[in-house]
């Protein structure tokens, strides 16, 4: 098995963010700093200037590791500025420097050793590991259990054997994020051997996705976003609703990875789908970026409660968002239950 | 009554600065600068951006390498703020180049210039865009600097000291009583007022325009206007100053600016006629870039935004032209010369050796003042807003906490005014925001530096703030400082329009030149979009 | 997102490319729509230009945009104009109409040219201005008293100095205004200093920031003996809900509002451009967003392009697609917009491969603020009198629009978005016909 090795190249990253002429405007599309606000940090545009003194990172450091979810500003930039890339880029340095703002040194750390950072994460398996289908629980579901056991009935539906666990956290998407490499591809080496044995693999957390997509893209044909699976045995799932659905989509998914974006009008045909004035390929997240917006409880609410409001603006009998992560990101808001897809599918 | 002085300093570069402040730490207060245009808006100001500590000149010339090296070492001591110390990485690629390297260590040995060989591997992972084929890497010390600061500090230490500072002053004659200078005749070209002053001694400090002054007084001096020619990018691909192991020729290396988003690639050497008369040439630039793109391969990826060239007074006593010509420096006691006095002149030389010119000639000054040499202190006290790396750091931490000015502007900010940020911010609160993106710079700057430091235009204030300097040239800054300029100096709709279309003039001179590289256009097509599109300056611009 | 063959394929996210799709749409024909962004649309100030000053040594501006399209031409012969006017109206009709089916209403003045303040404190010449700053238009003549209202913070917009300067730019225009200046603090966030434009709109959005805003100028409207007439907001009235939290501003103040015009700020292009998205959705495009295409090759039978979906970065590759089509309009934007590239001193279509040439002094003028205009904008592709673009080896089967083409100098003309739809509509029914 040849191990793939994830890098990045600083050259390739360099002339593109110095040649950015807009930062300051597309920086205004990060939720980080529309809804936090750019007085507290002059918002990402300072970390351009920084990035193209190749300076002074010490003095970004807040900024790079607050940017969350800086795929947002990736869409808008029209000279094709890498923002989120420059953000995990910065943040590498800022660890290498040992410059880690205090707030986020836990998550840097959890990162760095696979562990996980969340409180209520118990480490959960179920069904034989001799299994069709591997099923990846998202570390942050809050009853990880319980995701075990829907998604068992699902694969039972489907007349195929299941294999779920959440052994592998975050399958090293944070360790991407903070551009340490050689951990995220640790922790991958040790999932890619499981992997190896199932035909498919599927979870319900975007950013496992994302990291599953990266770290190990030679197994790409086998993985499968929870929504798609679904998609795929609508059929046998008999899914019927005539509810109006609210729809948070997964900005991972419509961002990088278009091409598996369902679409829930075929996948609900008698419900009615409804989607808040941000959404596809504008959609804005949670706020929790896969964990990084953990470290700053009052930005996170904040960038929750204002999607939750978008989302909430319309009328609508259930709010429900395939990845599991969102769910537990947007429920920070404490405005409205969100569920995942297979909580309402379960139901 | 007449305008008399102990003493008159002609010129508002880095030397002439030096000599005002230095004749102030030497008891004459009573001192007054004049300076044509504006402080470090000639030779001083485009300058390649470093300090050099000596490596340059260690083959090529020992005496410079050496001044350079003592040089380099005060000005950290008493102006650190405005001193980045990036040190220099200095590479070989061909047979020839490490034949030279050896050259220049064994030098470098005598001369006392701190290095260290390192390994290939280790300068490429220090800076990651270095060409993979260089053979060897040496690390020495080396710095960047603010030219503009450095020239504007000396001056207004000179000023909180005593002395008179007087910029958009021309000298356009002198008085002379027989064959001494006895005074000047001078136009404020900011009202069209021309009127005399008197000064017991003259110091000619006008650089490359040095024999444009001596002949009011009937002689001309042999200087040799030489053409440096730099070319900026929106960037910074290196940290440190990387340079090319081989003697002096155009294009030996590039100069990581670390005071600003930018690098200058320098810089090249031709003769002119008319130091008025000097714009960049491109084939200059290309040939520079060329060169250091064999080292720094993807150079060529950056956006150049925009050249600009510096005159350099080289003092010439026969036919030797270019690099050829000394550019150590040169002290003319014209009594002695011509059999004029009151009148000298000190010319040549380098930025980095700025203050032991002023050193040399005040020595000069003060002999002719007083009979007897006073002296020199300006090598031991800190200039006008100086503080240590670790004051400013603390006031930068204290900027940020009150008014919400982000770390890296607020650095930024203390490393350009020193102690008399915090007054700054103080003086101006409401304009305490950052107003240029790209080189951090904080809109009460526009206010402070219009009431305390002489700035008469946008284009003053750039040398002071360095506003419009990163990669977007301005184009969304420069109507802020418009705005500013209107609500909070009480400028009328004309001076402001004045100066947002003077600034934007003045950039798209750079623009003109450097616009053949491509990359510059989109900026360039924005910036029109911007001021002729959207502002309609073009039609709706009064006159 | 389909990828499916479609009769024609568009390349560009801005107003030329969606005026194309409609064009395509209405012959009857199908059509994707294939971007990575809105390009130059994305930044743009929120009004229309379509013919506003022929440029020259004494420029003359143009008190209706028709009339200024033939005194251009009599200047400039090859300008692009000569070949579309006559799409013009049509062009302009699918540009309103798609802006009106995505919630953005765009207001026309009978082919008259108006005059609209802008972030600067200048005036800019425009033929169509969205809802939010219809009532901003400078009215010539009128006696109005003008309150322009900054908040504090917002940085981008000095109300100050702009109502100063609207107090002096006005006179060549023959407004005969009177300006004020206020700023108010919008406290609903603590005490932020420095707001951007995005922040405050999105603040603006919500029920608390719109009621707090309202709240805020009801106050200072009472309390003042002074009736305004108009009153003027920097453009940040929402990203989302702007057309609603205007008519309820215009309820609470009793009088005129409007925004003035942006400078490449974020909220007036994300407005318009995702308008026209919903617009060109409702009216059955395939919009294929995020993608970008990579490669083009026609051959007799059609054209086919070879896209990278998604976002791309060192991580991530984006996927590979190939869209087919019998013919494609390229609508890709001049050089803000990224259609034209320049790699190192040369300037390149790099979509079709095709050298422009290197720029050089001769095409630029020293001035940057030029009556003339400069020679550097004028460059891009060059199309035959249908928009097919005139090299031989595409097959006949690649036309093209909007800032991309040669001849014409859009920032001194204020043409810009006249010269994309005009040339777009023709473009896009040429490929049509394919």
């Amino acid at each position: 098995m040849g191990e793939s090795m994830v890098t990045q190249e600083f050259s390739k990253l360099y002339y593109r963010t110095a040649n950015c002429l807009t930062s300051d405007i597309i920086a205004d599309f990060a939720p980080v700093s529309r809804i936090v606000g750019v007085d507290t940090s002059a918002g990402l545009g300072t970390v351009f200037t920084a990035m193209g003194t190749r300076f002074d990172m010490q003095y970004v450091a807040k900024e790079a590791f607050m940017a969350t979810d800086s795929y947002e500003s990736d869409t808008r930039s029209i000279d094709d500025t890498p923002v989120n890339e420059i953000m995990r880029y910065v943040r590498h340095e800022i660890i290498e420097g040992d410059m880690v703002p205090e707030a986020y040194k836990p998550i840097v750390e959890a990162a760095k050793t696979g562990s996980c950072i969340y409180n209520q994460y118990k480490e959960t398996k179920s069904g034989n590991e001799d299994a069709d289908i591997l099923f990846l629980i998202s570390p942050a579901a809050p009853d990880a259990a319980k995701t075990a056991e829907q998604f068992s009935i699902v694969s039972k539906t489907i007349e195929k054997s299941v294999y779920c666990t959440n052994q592998y956290k975050d399958c090293g998407y944070l360790a991407l994020q903070m551009g340490l490499f050689d951990e995220a591809t640790k922790q991958i080496n040790l999932l890619k051997k499981q992997m190896q044995q199932y035909n498919v693999v599927v979870t319900d957390d975007s950013y496992i996705l994302d990291a599953l997509l990266v770290l190990a893209p030679e197994m790409a044909e086998k993985i499968r976003f929870i929504d798609e699976f679904v998609m795929e045995y609508k059929n046998t799932l008999k899914l019927s609703e005539n509810e109006t659905i609210m729809l948070h989509q997964s900005g991972v998914i419509e961002r990088l990875y278009p091409e598996k974006s369902v679409d829930y009008k075929e996948l609900f045909a008698s419900a009615k789908i409804v989607t808040p004035a941000r959404c596809g390929y504008d959609v804005t997240d949670s706020g929790l970026a896969g964990g990084l917006g953990l470290a700053v409880p009052e930005n996170l609410m904040a960038i929750s409660g204002r999607r939750m409001a978008d989302l909430m603006k319309e009328e609508h009998d259930v709010i429900i968002t395939p990845c599991a992560y969102e769910a537990v990101g947007l429920n920070c808001a404490e405005k409205e239950k969100v569920i995942t897809l297979l909580d309402y599918i379960c139901k | 009554m007449k305008e008399a002085y102990d003493a008159i300093v002609i010129g508002g570069g880095t030397t002439g600065t030096g000599c005002i402040r230095d004749l102030v730490l030497r008891g004459f207060p009573n001192s007054l600068l004049l300076e044509r245009d504006d402080l470090a808006a000639g030779t001083s100001g485009g300058c390649h951006s470093a300090l050099h500590g000596g490596s340059r000149y260690a083959v090529s010339d020992i005496q410079t390498a050496r001044e350079c090296l003592q040089e380099n070492q005060i000005y950290r001591k008493i102006v650190p703020q405005v001193v980045d110390p990036t040190d220099a990485i200095w590479v070989a690629k061909t047979d020839e180049q490490l034949e030279f390297s050896k050259k220049w260590m064994k030098n470098a040995d005598e001369i006392g210039i701190p290095y260290e060989i390192i390994s290939v591997e280790e300068a490429i992972e220090a800076e990651p865009l270095l060409s993979k084929e260089i053979r060897f890497a040496l690390r020495t010390i080396d710095t960047g600097f603010d030219p503009f600061r450095l020239c504007i500090a000396q001056a207004y230490d000179a000023k909180i000291k005593g002395a008179t500072i007087r910029t958009h002053h021309e000298v356009i004659g002198a008085l002379m009583e027989g064959k001494k200078v006895v005074g000047l005749r001078v136009l404020d070209k900011t009202e069209n007022k021309i009127y005399e002053v008197y000064a017991k001694i003259i110091i000619n400090a006008a650089g490359p325009w040095c024999s444009q002054i001596t002949e009011m007084a009937g002689f001309a001096i042999p200087m040799k206007p030489n053409k440096g020619s730099t070319g900026i990018y929106s960037m910074r691909p290196t940290k440190t100053l990387i340079g090319i192991l081989r003697t002096p020729a155009d294009g030996d290396g590039l100069v990581s600016q670390g005071y600003q988003n930018t690098a200058l690639l320098g810089t090249s050497s031709v003769d002119v006629d008319d130091p008025d008369d000097a714009d960049p040439g491109m084939d200059e630039i290309k040939i520079m870039e060329d060169s250091v793109a064999e080292i720094i391969p993807e150079l060529r990826e950056a956006r150049m935004i925009r050249m600009c060239t510096g005159v350099r007074p080289l003092y010439t006593t026969g036919e030797e032209t270019g690099r050829d010509v000394s550019r150590g420096m040169f002290l003319l006691d014209h009594e002695e010369m011509e059999g004029v006095s009151g009148l000298i002149t000190i010319t040549g030389g380098k930025y980095a050796t700025a203050r032991l010119m002023a050193e040399e000639a005040v020595n000069l000054a003060t002999e002719k003042l007083t009979g007897s040499v006073i002296p020199c202190t300006t090598a031991d006290e800190f200039i006008y807003g100086a503080t240590t790396k670790e004051e400013a750091e603390k006031e930068a931490q204290e900027i940020h906490e009150k008014y919400h000015i982000s770390r890296y502007a607020a650095h930024k900010f203390t490393a350009r005014y020193g102690e008399f940020a915090k007054t700054i911010l103080e003086e101006y609160p409401e304009e305490a925001y950052v107003i240029d993106d790209a080189v951090q710079m904080i809109g009460s700057e526009v206010a402070y530096t219009f009431v305390e430091e002489d700035v008469k235009n946008f284009k003053d204030l750039r040398r002071r703030t360095r506003i419009g300097m990163g990669q977007e040239q301005g184009t969304f800054s420069i109507y802020k400082a418009g705005g500013i300029a209107q609500s909070a100096l009480g400028q009328t709709v004309e001076e402001a329009e004045e100066n947002v279309l003077g600034y934007v003039q003045e950039r798209w001179k750079g623009v003109y030149f450097a616009a053949q590289y491509g990359d510059q256009l989109p900026l360039s097509e924005l910036m029109q979009e911007m001021y002729v599109g959207l502002g309609s300056y073009d039609v709706l611009r009064m006159e | 997102m389909k990828i499916e063959k479609t009769d024609v394929l568009v390349v560009g996210g801005g107003a030329a490319g969606a005026v194309a799709a409609s064009a395509v749409l209405d012959a009857g024909k199908s059509v994707s729509v294939v971007f990575a962004n809105g390009g130059g649309s994305e930044i743009c100030g929120g009004a229309m230009d379509v013919m506003g000053v022929v440029p020259g040594e004494k420029p003359m501006i143009c008190e209706s945009y028709k009339e200024g399209i033939s005194q251009l031409l009599a200047v400039y012969p090859d300008h692009v104009y000569g070949k579309c006017e006559e799409q013009l109206d049509k062009g302009l009709d699918a540009l309103v109409s798609l802006a009106k089916a995505g919630g953005y209403t765009l207001h026309g003045f009978d082919g008259k040219n108006v005059w609209v303040p802008n972030m600067m404190g200048t005036f800019s010449v425009n033929a169509f201005v969205p809802e939010m700053m219809k009532d901003s238009v400078l009215e010539p003549g009128a006696e109005e008293k003008v309150l322009v209202i900054g908040v504090k913070g917002n940085v981008a917009f000095n109300a100050v100095a702009a109502a100063q300067s609207y107090q002096q730019y006005q006179k060549k225009l023959g407004g005969k205004a009177i300006y004020f200046s206020t700023e108010i603090k919008i406290g609903g966030w603590g005490d932020r200093r420095k707001i951007s434009d995005g922040e405050l709109a999105d603040y603006l959005d919500t029920e608390e920031g719109l009621e707090e805003l309202i709240g805020l100028i009801k106050t200072f409207c009472s309390n003042n003996r002074y009736q305004f007439d108009k009153i003027l907001f920097p453009p940040a009235l929402g990203y989302i809900h702007y057309e609603e939290n205007l008519a309820k501003i215009k309820d609470a103040c009793d009088c005129k509002v409007g925004e003035v015009e942006a400078l490449g700020n974020s909220v007036t292009g994300y407005r318009f451009t995702r308008a026209l998205y919903r617009g060109l959705e409702a009216k059955g495009a395939n919009l294929v967003r995020g993608t970008v295409v990579k490669e083009v090759e026609t051959t007799a039978e059609g054209v086919s392009a070879k896209c990278i979906i998604g976002l791309t970065d060192q991580l991530h590759p984006g996927k590979e697609a190939t869209l087919e089509s019998s013919a494609l309009v390229l609508a890709a934007g001049g050089f803000v917009g990224g259609g034209i590239k320049a790699r190192h001193t040369e300037v390149w279509i790099e979509l079709l491969n095709q050298k422009l040439g290197s720029v050089v002094v001769d095409q630029l003028d020293r001035d940057a603020v030029n009556p003339k205009g400069q020679g550097f904008m004028r460059m891009g592709v060059d199309v035959a009198d249908d928009m097919m673009v005139a090299e031989g080896q595409y097959n006949g089967r690649i036309y093209a629009c909007g800032s991309i083409l040669s001849h014409q100098n859009f920032a001194s003309e204020r043409s810009s978005v006249g010269v994309a739809v005009a040339s777009a509509y023709k473009a896009g029914l040429q490929a049509a016909g394919k």
